[in-house]
């Protein structure tokens, strides 16, 4: 597998011309562009959205206080509009929250303390599942070099024997091409194939 | 009436346990009556059962109070059309729902594996009538849905006024029927492999058909269910990664995998174990799935009645995971595979990298969902693990879902060249680039939706592309142009059917993207008779209009809207509020169209008329829903069987065909 | 009341649990086995073949160079026809244990009406022994 890789390496980097090279350099630089893009992070109206959509409905189950029309949820949207509009930080107004309601009334989960696990567990086994993965490939196609190494002393015996039956599938295959040129109609092995 | 579907109820539950019972010693012991009876006292659990749901239907259409779950879920002020939603809208009804169904679909399950797979047939039987005999269980000892009251009441408390919406009607049951018809693969493999006929690919071909027909329900479901949310919780969303939403989500995403590992199987005879091991989790999740909906650990939006009978259900959980993991394990050295992964780079392996990247979405799913559970017991305080984090965990790994989707089918069988891999890859990756750069230039400079579009765009290019180029060979081989494509589409209806299922998921995925990322959404407070603008659109508040109702009080505001300037409409939105119930209900203005949807909601209703809106406009919605009868005539059209040519060979062996479909 | 409404209504499975008693002729439920050799060897075949045309559609739309596609058609045909060998196999011993089934069967009869006194003795003929 390592050498596929090398060979992925090689023909990639022989095929790259220097326009494709230049049309990268131009697409990545407009990428970057559009992710320092300013308005993105910190308009105002981007940021109460964001906010709201963070914080709980403490008396909703579930719903965040962007999402719910509850009477409680319109005040704390009123509260969030108030603070941002006299310069707070979504920190600080996440916090104070947090000092009224609880860590609960956040929407994600606190990055210190026990929670950090819930961010820290899924990017951990997405890693594993991807060395597994590999493993497991690698481990098959051990398995079918070596049946392949097994098998490959009954090949050159067989020949003649499976030779009627090789005539016989390739008739069976292709009884439409002899249909197809006396009477001119059309659906070759149209209707015979299955695959998906 | 009602006593007969008592009757009816507690012998369905009798019947269901002799039903396994017949089957399994009848089988063991070699004795076909007595397996044969079994079956056949299987085909009238779906009789009686429809007794006990006609006496259900009948009191709900007499308002008969006397009945306990009709004086629940009903009143006199109901229009009769709703008796069908009141009938599952309970915890008790919905139990007879499901176990209806199941019954009903397991008996058209059982007479197509009876005669194909004839040694398999009792296990699965029995294994289908053991889980509908749980339902029942739980029903006749519980939940009884016929139990009588010891008095007449004279009205009843009506139905829970956030079901009386036109999509009520249709996606609970949907939603149900996904989740329990998802033990019909889960039967079939099992009792194949308890049977001693699983090693050999013996019960694929109705495995696939079955687990296909289960994906396909479950996936209306979720879009109804998304659908709903939509248009009558007045969010202006569709999914909030709520518990009851991901309880739904964990089995189809399980099922996703498992249709097209499945496959794989078929093809090769491989993945044999982990088909295996899939369903069995497919089939436990859907099983938390019921048991979330029944009041479980976590809270959520709409679960139903909090009842201890969750705990029962997860007994049954467990029970049914050990005992098919024991069987799993007894048959072990029977499922080696027939053939081996042959390299990274191929059709088998891209299946088996879209297998993970599902259950990883799933585990992240299930990660985030009980999460506050360990949390509370760990450190003792409640958190809340909501939206922006699955959105953010999930988001990247569905991506690479979307992906792949995109090349997987660009490879071919058991092995491809790398070379000729990076070859057909050019024209989607150009694609894919190209589309990201127009993007960036015209102004969509989100990192994340650029990403997005440019991989959509990626997996349209590469299924266009193939259907040119093998339209373009058949057109080379003498057929006109349409015959061309009629015929490849018509000839690998499997392959093909899977692409359009897959231009339905691009809908789906599209909409999902743009109204992420670009929905614009104000909150505005109008007094009647100003004008307010957001996006396009230009509306007017008319005024509101206060009605009194017997069962609740509504709020209506009416406006009139321009686009650009052009009249195009009125629209009314209303907040009701259900004294009873104690519940308020918001619908929406929505008016869609192909390019984007303008939605209003009244927030609150204050003084004087004036009201506080929440105002969206919603980008490319419409083909999220748009998705759902492509994603349906996909399937039709992949499981749509191939009629065979009779084989016109002397010397082939009897019996053999070119190709089955 | 609700006894007789109960007794009613179980009649229907009553009769559907005792119905095989009483018609006896279950004999047939297990006549064919998807496990059979010979189901099996469909199996591969159909999964020989649809290799075969999938390695022809993929190399028509240029999925599939064309030294890989001669090769794996090359290997789905080496299966295919291996599979119709065998099927053929599978048939020769089929038709030999039924030959040898109907000689035992014809030396039975012979020897019952050989060695009995009664000419009217109808004996049903024993069926062979079916899903081996």
């Amino acid at each position: 597998m390592i050498f596929r890789l090398n060979k992925l390496i090689y023909i990639l980097s022989s095929k790259v011309s220097a326009r494709t090279l230049l049309a990268g350099a131009v697409f990545a630089l407009l990428l970057t562009a559009c992710a320092v893009t300013p308005e993105y992070y910190t308009g105002l109206d981007a940021r109460a959205q964001r906010l709201n959509k963070n914080i709980m409905c403490p008396i909703c189950p579930g719903e965040s206080i962007d999402q719910s029309q509850a009477t409680i949820a319109l005040q704390m949207r009123e509260i969030v509009r108030e603070k941002l509009g006299e310069g707070w930080s979504d920190a600080q107004i996440r916090n104070f929250f947090v000092d009224r309601y609880g860590p609960s009334v956040l929407m994600e989960p606190p990055t210190d303390g026990f929670s950090i696990l819930a961010w820290i567990v899924p990017p951990v086994i997405v890693v594993v599942a991807i060395v597994a993965f590999l493993l497991a490939i690698k481990g098959m196609r051990g398995n079918a070099q070596r049946a392949e190494l097994a098998n490959s002393g009954n090949g050159p015996s067989d020949p003649d024997n499976l030779e009627r039956y090789y005539q016989l599938i390739e008739a069976a295959l292709e009884p439409s091409l002899a249909r197809a040129a006396t009477s001119g109609n059309d659906t070759p092995k149209g209707t015979e194939e299955s695959n998906g | 009436m009602v006593e007969a579907g008592q009757a009816a109820l507690v012998i369905a539950f009798v019947v269901a346990l002799y039903v396994p019972i017949a089957s399994f010693v009848g089988s063991w012991q070699k004795a076909p009556e007595l397996t044969a009876s079994g079956r056949y006292s299987f085909y009238t659990i779906p009789i009686l059962l429809l007794i006990a749901t006609a006496a259900l239907i009948y009191s709900f259409v007499v308002r008969d109070f006397s009945v306990k779950y009709v004086f629940e879920n009903s009143n006199l002020a109901m229009p009769q059309i709703y008796t069908w939603v009141a009938f599952y809208a309970g915890n008790a009804g919905s139990l007879l729902f499901l176990a209806v169904v199941l019954a009903i679909a397991s008996v058209i399950a059982v007479l197509t594996i009876r005669k194909r797979l004839p040694y398999t047939a009792p296990f699965a039987t029995g294994i289908m009538s053991l889980i509908i005999a749980f339902f029942l269980g739980i029903m006749v000892f519980m939940a009884n849905p016929l139990t009588v009251l010891d008095f007449i009441p004279p009205d009843g408390q009506g139905i829970n006024p956030l079901l009386i919406h036109f999509g009520m009607f249709i996606h609970p049951p949907l939603q149900m029927s996904g989740l329990v018809l998802v033990a019909i693969p889960f039967s079939i493999a099992i009792g194949a492999l308890a049977a001693r006929r699983g090693g050999r690919d013996e019960w694929v071909d109705l495995g696939r058909l079955w687990g296909m027909i289960s994906w396909l329900i479950l996936t209306i479901g979720l879009l109804l269910g998304s659908w709903w949310a939509y248009t009558i919780l007045g969010w202006g969303g569709y999914w909030a990664w709520d518990p009851v939403e991901n309880s739904a989500l964990m089995p189809w995403l399980a099922m996703t995998a498992f249709v097209h590992s499945i496959m794989v199987q078929k093809r090769r005879g491989m993945f044999r174990m982990w088909n295996m091991v899939l369903i069995i989790v497919a089939f436990t999740l859907a099983q938390m799935g019921m048991f979330i909906n029944r009041g479980g650990p976590v809270p959520s939006v709409h679960s139903f009645a909090q009842s201890a009978m969750g705990w029962l259900f997860l007994i049954f959980m467990a029970v049914t995971m050990v005992a098919a993991i024991a069987v799993f394990f007894w048959r072990l050295e029977s499922l080696k595979s027939r053939s081996s992964l042959e390299s990274l780079w191929s059709r088998e392996s891209a299946f088996l990298g879209q297998n993970i990247l599902f259950l990883l979405v799933a585990f992240v799913t299930l990660w985030g969902t009980i999460f506050p559970i360990f949390s509370e017991a760990a450190q003792g305080t409640v958190i809340t693990v909501g939206r922006p984090f699955f959105d953010l965990v999930n988001g990247p790994l569905l991506l690479a879902i979307i992906f792949l989707m995109g090349i997987g089918p660009l490879l071919p069988w058991r092995r491809a060249t790398v070379r000729n891999l990076l070859r057909t890859l050019r024209v989607p990756l150009s694609v894919g680039l190209l589309t990201g750069l127009v993007l960036v230039i015209v102004g969509i400079r989100q990192p994340p939706a650029v990403v997005a579009f440019a991989t959509l765009a990626l997996v349209l290019a590469g299924i266009i592309n193939e259907w040119v180029r093998g339209t373009r060979s058949r057109h080379r081989k003498g057929e006109p142009y349409l015959a061309a494509f009629g015929n490849l589409l018509s000839a690998n209806r499997p392959r093909y059917g899977g692409y359009i299922v897959h231009m339905g998921i691009l809908m789906l995925a599209v909409g999902a993207i743009a109204s992420s990322f670009y929905s614009t959404q104000r909150d505005l407070v109008m007094k009647p008779g100003e004008v307010a603008s957001v996006g396009s659109y230009t509306f007017e508040y008319m005024g509101v209009e206060d009605r009194v109702y017997s069962d609740r009080e509504e709020s209506l505001a009416s406006f009139t809207v321009f686009k650009n300037g052009e009249y195009v409409g009125n629209m009314e939105a209303y907040r009701a509020f259900y004294p009873d119930f104690r519940i308020a209900a918001t619908k929406g203005a929505i008016r869609s169209t192909l390019v984007e949807d303008f939605y209003i909601v009244p927030s609150e209703f204050q003084d004087g008329g004036q009201a506080v809106f929440r105002v969206l406009v919603n980008p490319l919605v419409w083909w999220m829903w748009a998705s759902g009868p492509i994603i349906t005539l996909g399937i039709a059209f992949g499981l749509w069987p191939v009629r065979q040519p009779a084989m016109a060979t002397a010397r082939l062996p009897r019996g053999v065909q070119v190709a089955r479909a | 009341m609700f006894i007789i409404v109960a007794l009613l209504i179980a009649l229907i499975p009553a009769i559907a649990v005792l119905y095989p008693f009483i018609k006896g002729n279950a004999a047939n439920e297990w006549l064919d086995d998807e496990s059979s050799p010979m189901a099996d060897l469909e199996r591969r075949w159909d999964s020989a073949i649809s290799g075969i045309k999938s390695a022809e559609l993929e190399y028509s739309i240029g999925n599939l160079e064309e030294d890989d596609y001669k090769l794996l058609r090359q290997e789905y045909m080496r299966e295919a026809a291996l599979v119709m060998r065998s099927m053929e196999l599978e048939e020769e011993q089929e038709a030999e244990l039924l030959a040898a089934i109907e000689v035992e069967i014809r030396d039975v009869r012979e020897r019952i009406s050989g060695a009995d006194a009664q000419p009217d003795d109808p004996q049903d003929p024993q069926e062979p022994a079916s899903g081996v």
